[in-house]
């Protein structure tokens, strides 16, 4: 079995998932703003030109020019980025998703170029161009936005409903999978949500025009939050869509999915709300503060929602193909057999540090199995999570990790490295003495052992409270 | 492998190998303006001449420069999907042996884009003499960080028995003889082709300029151009002196002598031409379409010898399945099909602002 061994590397106290999350969330949102801009200057451009709205022609080449500044160079690096942070967390994953969609990432990169393409031409020439000439560029560049959005969004929803991917390995059965449309109107609905607000904050920064420009531009802005009216059916429809595991971890199963997931709820319901209340009462005016405020809480909404989008995947990161850390279902047998690090070729770093072999064997498997979620003592640290229990208790864990938590995937080692890891986690919980024997028991490796036998290499099951409505893939 | 890259190989290597190359090489010829542009730039900037920044030429650089750096990153995105198919293993690896190093390329690349559009701006053309050369020298650093980690980390993913050793040494930094030779390589071919991209705007800017007065510039770009040519050559022999026998033979060998063929003819064609506008005075099409296929030889050539180089160093059929593989997921027609439809639309939008300022 040809098993890619790649250096790991320590992030210190923070998890590895912190620093994907964050520069995704940025991305999204920068992404996001880039799709619902075009969309509303499409808009404003139909009502400049149809005499509907004067104000909006000066209002649309000053928005493109933050759009510009902001989307087209943030928005650009850290997409870039987002294929670096991921080679850092997780290089199989990413090596996965880019090995089945490649050719979808490749027309995505068609749409990016279009969209840089006629969104430079605007932004240069725009306002020396005709009503007509102006509408044909921005209706490119909107179109290739949106559908920059079509295409990723086939690929980042394919990671939790693979659909029938699973079975056939078919690149458009996994594209076209059960949240792809849900997450697509959603995505679009934010995106418009987000634009009109970055325009309400614009149109009170602009220096020209007077207050009675300004109403009448945020009125024609606010169009634009109509739709979130749509996102409680939107959530609903999403939700119906994702496996049942993933959806028991939002609804309690998971308390850092439940809070997360409330938190994203209860800001865009209050988004939501102050939307309708400002598109309703028509006397009322969004001022410059009150735009940042629901643009940063659109944000947090933001962030929450791909934390819980990131959350539910457990413990896959790829559903029914590839595990959060990076172990493909099918190696763990195998892994069992000759130990997970057996063939690792990078050496320990803090080697020196540790008093024992046994432990340098413990440092190792937590390095290849729990690094990418997990910290030795920061952020989801395995010595507080594991402090109370005894060593037998952990050996039994451990092993039978799916059960324990059915979102950790199967431990994939030797009994011999599973009692090295204990050890090491045992060692850091007792303050990292100088002096720590080794454990060579053998009724302990028997056991567990047997342990490991008992649960098997399957993932775990979450208790959805359906046992026939497990996702349909387990 | 009796045939020169991307030929010679199965045909998923073969096409993988084909659109790295192609789409590499656009993405060096855009990267080949920024570069050459910020260091033309700063060299203005730096000058106690006044009005340095308003000179024709700069104006114009300065004016385009975030536009040509937004196009560059477009185009280079399309080559590092391609790298992660070819060469997925050597590129991670190389980058999670660079850790907060090669991630620090991010920030540095944020920065110098925005650095850009403050060099655009009329106000920097006024600002005091210190300040508007520390800025350009400070962007030109960034992308010359930029630059230099490209290299290294390209340098590092084809050293795969050095992989262990730079893990374990726990450094950011990957040292290799032929870095600067390669670096500085890299940065002379730059200057020719900023030339001839120069050559056709200001050759565009003298046809709008109905009847004004345009300063002629054909003499400087081709003092430059060939400058910048003689360079190439210097730091070629400093590169090849720098290579180790046996890649030096694969390089130079069959069929990858080819290459250093193409890189002959190209750079001859680029300094004919070059010789034309600068005994007439004019930047005249059929001159200038010679000197951009000469251009065009000459990058797709160094491109060429870039792989030809890594593959000395990277058993490749060792990959071929990997590669067959990734050939069998679905969607390369419907990339084809798009690729010509936003190819067109592409070709629309350029036509649409033409089209304006004629009618204008």
């Amino acid at each position: 079995m040809d098993l890619p061994y790649y250096p790991i590397n320590d992030f210190g106290p923070l998890m590895k998932g912190l620093a994907i999350g964050g520069l995704g969330i940025i991305h999204v949102f920068l992404a996001q703003f880039a799709i619902g801009g075009g969309m509303l200057l499409c808009y404003l451009q139909w009502l400049a030109q149809t005499g509907r709205c004067r104000q909006a022609r000066a209002f649309v080449d000053g928005y493109f020019k933050v759009l510009v500044l902001v989307s087209f160079v943030l928005g650009a690096v850290t997409g870039v980025g987002m294929w670096f942070t991921t080679i850092q967390v997780s290089p199989r994953t990413i090596g996965m998703m880019v090995d089945e969609f490649h050719w979808i990432w490749a027309i995505e990169w068609t749409f990016f170029s279009l969209e840089v393409t006629a969104g430079y031409c605007f932004y240069r020439y725009g306002k020396r161009l005709n009503d007509s000439s102006r509408m044909a560029l921005l209706s490119l560049y909107a179109t290739a936005a949106w559908f920059s959005l079509f295409w990723i969004n086939g690929i980042l929803s394919w990671q939790l409903t693979p659909g029938g991917w699973t079975e056939t390995g078919h690149v458009w059965a996994g594209f076209f999978n059960p949240s792809f449309f849900p997450s697509l109107i959603f995505r679009t609905v934010t995106s418009m949500a987000i634009a009109a607000f970055a325009a309400c904050l614009v149109i009170n920064l602009m220096p020209e025009g007077n207050r009675e420009d300004r109403t009448i531009l945020l009125r024609k802005a606010a169009h634009f939050l109509a739709p979130l009216g749509l996102m409680p059916l939107l959530g609903v429809w999403y939700f119906a869509t994702i496996p049942a595991d993933s959806r028991a971890y939002v609804m309690g199963g998971s308390a850092a999915m439940t809070l997360f997931m409330s938190l994203a709820v209860l800001v865009s319901f209050l988004i939501g709300a102050y939307s309708l209340l400002a598109l309703l009462k028509r006397t009322m005016y969004m001022n410059g503060a009150t735009s940042l405020l629901l643009l940063a809480l659109t944000l947090v909404a933001t962030a929450g929602g791909e934390f819980v989008r990131e959350g539910v995947r457990k413990p896959y990161t790829v559903r029914m193909a590839l595990y959060s850390n990076s172990i493909r279902p099918d190696e763990i047998e195998h892994l069992r057999r000759v130990g997970s690090v057996t063939n690792d070729p990078y050496p320990l770093l803090e080697a020196e540090e540790l008093p024992n072999e046994q432990l340098r064997l413990g440092a190792k498997v937590y390095r290849f199995q729990c690094s990418i979620c997990h910290t030795t003592s920061g952020v989801n640290g395995l010595k507080e999570l594991t402090h109370a229990w005894s060593p037998e208790q952990k050996r039994l864990m451990i092993a039978q990790l799916q059960r324990t938590k059915p979102f950790m995937p199967p431990f994939a080692g030797s009994a011999e490295e599973l009692e090295a890891l204990v050890q090491y986690l045992q060692w850091h919980g007792e303050g990292q003495p100088d002096d720590w024997p080794e454990t060579h028991d053998e009724e302990v490796l028997a056991q567990i052992q047997q342990w490991l036998d008992e649960a098997g290499t399957q993932a775990g099951q979450a208790h959805t409270g359906d046992v026939a409505n497990s996702g349909g893939e387990q | 492998m009796n045939a020169p890259l991307p030929l010679g190989h199965p045909w998923p290597t073969t096409l993988y190998l084909a659109l790295y190359m192609v789409t590499l090489s656009a993405h060096f010829l855009l990267m080949h303006y920024v570069v050459a542009g910020v260091l033309y730039t700063a060299w203005c900037a730096g000058s106690p001449r006044k009005g340095a920044l308003d000179g024709p030429l700069v104006s114009l650089i300065r004016d385009w420069l975030p536009l040509m750096l937004g196009g560059a990153i477009t185009a280079g995105v399309a080559p590092l999907l391609f790298v992660q198919i070819l060469y997925q293993k050597h590129f991670y690896t190389a980058n999670l042996l660079l850790f907060h190093r090669w991630m620090a390329v991010l920030p540095v690349l944020i920065a110098a884009f925005y650095a850009l559009y403050l060099m655009k701006t009329s106000r920097f053309a006024r600002w005091p003499r210190a300040g508007r050369a520390a800025l350009a020298a400070a962007t030109l650093g960034l992308l010359g960080f930029i630059g230099w980690s490209w290299t290294e980390n390209h340098l590092l993913s084809i050293q795969e028995n050095a992989w262990v050793e730079q893990f374990a040494g726990e450094s950011w930094f990957y040292a290799h003889g032929t870095l600067l030779p390669r670096a500085l390589f890299w940065l002379c071919n730059t200057v020719p082709t900023l030339a001839m991209m120069l050559a056709w705007q200001r050759r565009y800017q003298e046809k709008i300029s109905e009847g004004d007065e345009v300063e002629d510039c054909s003499r400087r770009l081709a003092i430059v151009a060939v400058a910048g040519s003689v360079l190439i050559i210097a730091t070629a022999g400093f590169w090849a002196a720098a290579i180790t026998p046996g890649v030096r033979e694969a390089v130079t060998g069959s069929p990858n002598v080819t290459f250093v063929v193409m890189l002959a003819i190209g750079m001859a064609v680029e300094v004919a031409g070059w010789a034309w506008v600068f005994s007439k005075r004019r930047l005249r099409g059929g001159a200038l379409l010679g000197v951009s296929v000469g251009t065009g030889l000459r990058i797709f050539s160094i491109v060429g010898l870039r792989e030809a180089i890594r593959l000395a160093h990277i058993d490749i059929a060792a990959l071929y399945p990997r590669h067959a593989a990734a050939a069998e997921v679905g969607g390369l027609g419907l990339f084809l099909l798009i690729l010509v439809i936003n190819t067109l639309l592409i070709a629309a939008s350029i036509w649409l602002v033409r089209r304006g300022w004629r009618e204008e």
